[in-house]
């Protein structure tokens, strides 16, 4: 699928604590800009998209958010992946209908064209039964770092 | 009906070229030659009198499904082919109308 490489140890977050969207979105941009993944205009063109476009969907094992910005505030291409402590309110992509989401994969996307590819990647997998089980179960980074990696190979 | 299938989006956020692929790849596992195309939400009005199916990704405008209407293009909603939920309800409707 030739997305591995966009996931990183260091972008797997568990237990985030936040009550909403938004702290959640300013607590993930701060981590990305701290590690040098986006710049600091990232995170007003993530609650920007978001707003526009929501990026919730819910699928059949899990509901997941894919949040992400223009290209224009990412330094180096990224997939975090996100875990709350407790669910937040989201809206659905296309319909806007609120859902509610605990998982959240942030999409850093440099190359528009590759966008495609990624979606299609990612949803190949929130489709994928045995994926979805084992990555609810997952609860350490280092094993969903090898789930995920083994997963989009 | 025309032969064509459009998937419009308006965010740019590819997600209309992924729906279009999808659903792309499930008519050429069926064995079924049906032109698929992603375009710009923006173009839609201009793109629906060419189009016998229309798949939309953001709810679309009053004034838009009036078109469609107007047009006798028929109008499904494109996140169950991301989401999987539904999709295989839509795909058979979509494939009765083409078949």
């Amino acid at each position: 699928m030739g997305y591995t490489s966009m996931f990183d140890e260091r972008l797997i977050f568990l237990d985030v604590e936040g009550e909403e969207l938004k702290e959640l979105f300013e607590e993930i941009a701060k981590r990305l800009q701290q590690q040098g993944f986006v710049n600091e205009q990232y995170l007003e063109g993530l609650l920007a998209r978001e707003q526009a476009f929501p990026t919730g969907l819910i699928t059949q094992y899990l509901n997941i958010g894919l949040p992400h910005s223009e290209p224009a505030y990412v330094e180096k291409p990224f997939i975090a992946i996100v875990r709350l402590k407790n669910e937040v309110k989201m809206k659905q992509m296309g319909d806007s209908q609120e859902m509610q989401v605990k998982d959240l994969f942030f999409l850093g996307i440099k190359e528009p064209k590759e966008q495609v590819g990624l979606l299609q990647s990612l949803m190949a997998l929130f489709m994928d039964e045995g994926f979805v089980k084992a990555f609810i179960e997952t609860q350490e980074v280092q094993a969903i770092y090898q789930l995920v990696t083994q997963y989009t190979k | 009906m025309k032969r064509r299938l459009i998937v419009a989006c308006g965010s740019g956020v590819a997600t209309s070229q992924t729906i279009a692929s999808k659903i792309a790849g499930m008519l050429e596992d069926d064995g079924i030659d049906f032109p698929v195309e992603a375009v710009d939400y923006k173009s839609i009005q201009n793109e629906l009198p060419s189009t016998g199916i229309y798949v939309y990704v953001a709810q679309p405008d009053d004034e838009v499904l009036e078109k469609a209407a107007e047009l006798g293009v028929h109008v499904f909603a494109g996140i169950p082919f991301l989401t999987g939920m539904g999709m295989d309800t839509i795909y058979e409707e979509i494939k009765e109308l083409i078949g």
